[in-house]
């Protein structure tokens, strides 16, 4: 916990009592009608900055000087209701563009595809959607929820038994991809698919003295990251999984079914279950899956 | 985590106001949030209760909840924090000064857990050292063991902004892994020798700093940036007993120390002609493991040692990365929106070419590749209803290191229309190609089909075979009437490796998912959704039993007694559905529920070739393959006393059912004839599980 000493230091950079104080935030005249909308934003970034013109509201829903002088005849347009989603976007990009994480937005996916800013970031409303989740321990708002109204089947398998710990909160779908925009295809935020599963999984970077190919090339070659019906997040379980690519021969080769699992198809107890089939099947014995340091063809076979 | 830092930071959030309010007449700082404290509980009956507790801590114990914020015109901070002292404990502090400087500091633990009350012959288990007598083969003897870890990432962020446009940014974090995760070894050399299956060691720390600095503006940004971690492993050896090879000591090696290292600049120019956004990005890296390798293992029923006769004591490893992606993003001509692409990738995998001479020669393969990979998308808008799209991306990759194929060309394209024609209704279907080209390195090996290397031309491993792949994807989204909002997703993919005789065939997804939402004008929040899932492998492999019958290594002859084809059709079923309901009940009172029902159904049919006798035993089919049903119900009231005080309290139920064939009717010992026994310890055999679960937090609100 030595980084919680830092905490407070931290803390007494916030306080300005070496500084000029935080003035009292101001209160837009717009909040005189639009009650509601002030107190939504008022404790936010964009109501700090707010001032008693209502600066901030115009900077996002247009000159209000006309309004101001009659409310009633000269209404304002809602800039967001009838605007494309280069339109809104554009409102937000306005002050926002300079941001760091929207470096790559005009290379991404979203820009692209018609996503604006207000589909995922709503400054007025900080409620939560509605979820269907199971039972979890954190109250904290999960990301999938909102990336989940548009990439519904992704969400989706979030759910299924082998997964991410996303929805318990631990990683989020920003930790792997920029909804922002990103260089790297599917907007990953490493250079690779691997690299980006190697910034959480260190432990199978490598270089190992006996490799397997198709693992440092690709992760999704074996996994789903998303979700999976089986352990691992693998797309299918061994044996068959190996058997896909490995058809050279011997034990590899053999077929594997219900006739060497512990149960036999007439329910009578196996007395010599297979030992390539049963538990992790292939992975009983080679289970260096990802590499292996051991010697000569102990490690060439991933067995140790 | 220790109580005290965190007891002494809330107490400094409360005390600064005050401070301040003796120097200022006008405290504008605010302090604002709300804590909670309260308590869970959960009973539960599994035999193996890790999966329950796979990611979440829901033993009874105490509930906290914090979360502060700070507001003023120049200052901020936001201090989040839950179940402290538990193993999700998740604490966040974030704070700055607009336009000056930004920072955060965190927390994050959680516990991967994958076996509770399982039992192990060895003693020492999740240790480096695990030792045992064979044969153990009366398991009332053998020892308890719970498999899992506990990780912790702490990390914290600096950006200094003041000097804007220029700006500086340092992030650090530490990772520790802690505990043991599920392994396994085979004993001797062939799989008939049998296997254990051993709890591995974790002790894991991954330190990672990286340092940026660069130059943002509207129209343009660069900046560069270092990154550096280093993983570290306690342990980079496992000992074990090995029955089989006479009770000996044998070695698994596990992950050793890494170091990475990586340089990354990038650059982004707007406003260029044609509305251009034109953005760049280079990254230079290098990955290093030093690793003193084994010199012998262990080789024989009597415990013999063998060497290994390594051409060097010190394996160095070293992988190089480089990487160039650059894009631009135009709008050429009103309503059409392009983009063109590249990206290169470069490995190089320049670590010691080691070489063991005994038991046998082996030799390490280096892997390496170049990708190149353009592309462009196209979009244009017909009307404001109406936009279609269009994109072509190509990838080529070079490969040294795999002996089947050492290239690949992947062409790609995809069209896209999209309708908005109604103000209540949206459309979008999308269809891709993939083609893949793949150039085999064994297509013309050996001379016979009675030569073994004749079977290479048929070997073809499918993650780089010749396919063709067909994906649809339809999304539409509807608001019939005001407030209510459904949705359909559908997606349909198939890859056939189109010239694959043995391996994977045919590959096919095809994912239905519905969903509707509700709300009412009293505030009452509906959604329901449903989903349906296929997934599907087709694969065919052949068995030789007799290598001096004609057209052995032929998949085309005919079949016969001893050499003969067989196929694997896999089939995945996936079923979803479930309900939330979100009632603001009464003034003070509000409902939330949600209930979820998962369902994952898979089998495997396996079949033999025409014409194989019936003197030959056919496969039987696998008719449970990871088959689960999940029930997942929770109710949830918040009560608010007063504008201070507030109630949240709950209950939900789980529960979850599996069947698989490879578990099913599961044991601890494999009996095998000379020790060649095999030894399981019960990880992922008995996973199901019914779980009731009550907690409450009382909340103070400021």
């Amino acid at each position: 916990m030595r980084l919680w000493h830092l905490a407070l230091p931290m803390l007494a950079l916030l306080l300005p009592a070496a500084g000029p104080a935080d003035a009292e935030p101001a209160t837009p005249i717009c909040a005189g009608c639009h009650q509601e909308a002030h107190a939504s934003i008022a404790s936010t970034f964009h109501g700090q900055k707010n001032d008693t013109m209502g600066s901030m509201c115009q900077a996002c829903h247009g000159d209000a000087s006309a309004h101001l002088q009659d409310p009633a005849k000269n209404r304002m347009v809602n800039k967001f209701a009838h605007a494309s989603p280069a339109e809104k976007s554009a409102v937000c990009l306005t002050c926002h563009s300079g941001n760091r994480h929207l470096s790559f937005w005009e290379s991404g996916k979203h820009s692209k595809n018609d996503v604006a800013c207000t589909d995922c970031h709503n400054i007025h409303d900080k409620s939560k959607a509605l979820s269907v989740s199971p039972f979890v321990t954190t109250s904290r708002p999960i990301e999938a929820d909102i990336c989940g109204n548009c990439h519904k089947q992704i969400r989706n398998a979030t759910l299924k038994p082998s997964h991410h710990p996303i929805l318990e909160g631990k990683v989020k779908c920003s930790d792997c991809h920029n909804p922002h925009g990103a260089l790297t295809p599917m907007m990953l935020k490493q250079e690779t698919v691997n690299q980006q599963c190697y910034s959480c999984h260190a432990d199978k970077r490598g270089p190992f003295v006996h490799s397997h190919p198709p693992v440092e090339e690709n992760c999704v070659t074996c996994h789903n990251p998303h979700g999976s019906s089986h352990e691992k997040l693998l797309n299918d379980k061994a044996p068959n999984l190996c058997q896909d690519c490995h058809v050279t021969g011997k034990h590899p080769t053999n077929f594997y079914g219900s006739g060497q699992s512990w149960i036999l198809p007439n329910g009578a107890q196996n007395t010599s279950p297979n030992t390539r089939f049963i538990a992790r099947g292939c992975l009983n014995c080679h289970n260096s899956i990802h590499g292996s340091n051991a010697p000569s063809s102990r490690g060439q076979a991933l067995i140790r | 985590m220790n109580a005290k830092p965190l007891s002494l930071l809330v107490a400094s959030l409360f005390a600064a106001p005050a401070a301040m309010a003796e120097e200022q007449p006008a405290d504008a700082f605010r302090v604002f949030g709300v804590v909670g404290v309260g308590g869970i509980a959960t009973d539960d009956n599994a035999a193996d209760a890790s999966k329950l507790n796979e990611y979440r801590d829901l033993s009874n114990g105490v509930l906290t909840l914090v979360d502060v914020k700070g507001r003023g015109t120049r200052h901020w901070f936001d201090l989040f924090g839950e179940n402290l002292g538990r193993d999700d404990q998740y604490v966040n502090l974030r704070g700055g000064s607009y336009e000056a400087y930004k920072f955060r500091l965190y927390s994050d633990a959680l516990k991967h857990n994958f076996l509770f009350n399982g039992i192990t012959p060895y003693n020492g288990a999740g240790t480096d050292t695990q030792r045992t007598t064979f044969p153990r083969l009366d398991t009332s003897a053998w020892n308890p063991l719970d498999i899992g870890y506990k990780r912790r990432d702490d990390g914290v962020m600096f950006e200094w902004q003041k000097a804007a446009p220029w700006y500086a940014r340092v992030e650090a974090n530490q990772v520790t892994w802690s505990g043991s995760k599920p392994g396994s070894a085979s004993q001797g050399t062939s799989p008939g020798n049998g296997f254990v299956e051993l709890s591995f060691p974790v002790e894991y720390k991954t330190r990672n700093a990286i340092v940026e600095a660069g130059y943002n503006t509207r129209a343009m940004r660069f900046d560069l940036s270092w990154t550096a971690s280093k993983f570290d492993n306690d342990h980079d050896r496992l000992t074990w007993t090995n029955g089989y090879f006479g009770n000996g000591i044998d070695t698994t090696y596990l992950p050793a120390d890494n170091r990475y290292q990586r340089l990354m600049g990038n650059a982004v120019f707007r406003d260029l002609p044609m509305s251009t956004t034109f953005a760049a990005r280079f990254t230079k890296d290098e990955l290093k493991s030093a690793f003193t390798v084994g010199t012998s293992v262990l080789d024989g029923t009597a415990g013999q040692i063998t060497s290994t006769l390594p051409n060097m004591s010190v394996f160095d490893g070293k992988v190089k990365n480089e990487t160039f992606s650059a894009s631009a993003s135009s709008t050429p001509m009103k309503a059409l929106d392009t983009k063109v692409y590249f990206n290169y990738r470069k490995r190089d995998d320049e670590s010691s070419n080691i070489v063991f001479d005994a038991p046998d020669t082996t030799e390490r393969v280096p892997f390496s590749y170049r990708k190149n990979n353009y592309g462009f998308d196209a979009y244009y808008r017909f009307n404001r209803a109406n936009r279609a799209g269009f994109g072509y991306d190509y990838l080529d990759t070079k490969r040294e290191g795999r002996d089947d194929f050492d290239r690949t060309k992947d062409k790609r394209l995809f069209l896209e229309w999209k309708n908005t024609s109604l103000d209540e209704l949206a459309a979008r279907l999308k269809y891709t190609r993939l083609e893949r080209d793949a150039n085999f390195l064994h297509a013309n090996d050996g001379i016979t089909t009675s030569d073994p290397a004749y079977l290479n031309r048929f070997v073809t491993a499918f993650d780089l075979s010749n396919v063709n792949q067909d994906q649809w994807k339809l999304t539409l989204d509807y608001t019939p009437i005001e407030r209510l909002d459904l949705g359909l997703e559908g997606i349909s993919k198939v890859n056939r490796y189109k010239e694959n005789t043995l391996g994977r065939l045919k590959e096919e997804r095809q994912e239905v998912y519905l969903n509707a939402s509700y709300s009412l004008h009293s505030g009452v929040r509906f959604t329901v959704f449903g989903d349906v899932e296929e997934i599907k492998y087709d694969s065919q492999h052949r068995i030789i039993g007799n290598n001096a019958l004609g057209g052995a290594f032929d998949p085309d002859s005919a079949a016969n007694a001893s050499n003969y084809n067989w196929s694997g059709n896999i089939k995945d079923r996936n079923w979803a559905a479930g309900i939330a309901f979100d009632w603001p009940a009464m003034a003070k009172l509000t409902l939330k529920a949600s209930a979820i029902y998962y369902k994952t159904d898979g089998m495997v049919d396996l079949s033999l070739q025409q014409g194989v006798p019936s003197s030959v035993v056919a496969p039987a089919p696998i008719p449970a393959w990871d088959d689960s049903k999940r029930t997942s119900i929770t109710i949830k009231g918040v009560y608010t006393f007063s504008k201070t005080l507030s109630f949240t309290g709950g209950y939900a139920y789980e529960k979850y059912d599996y069947s698989d064939s490879q578990f099913n009717g599961y044991q601890n010992v494999v009996a095998g004839s000379s020790n060649q026994n095999s030894y399981l310890d019960g990880v992922y055999a008995r996973p199901q599980y019914r779980a009731n679960i009550v907690f409450g937090l009382v909340n103070y609100h400021f």
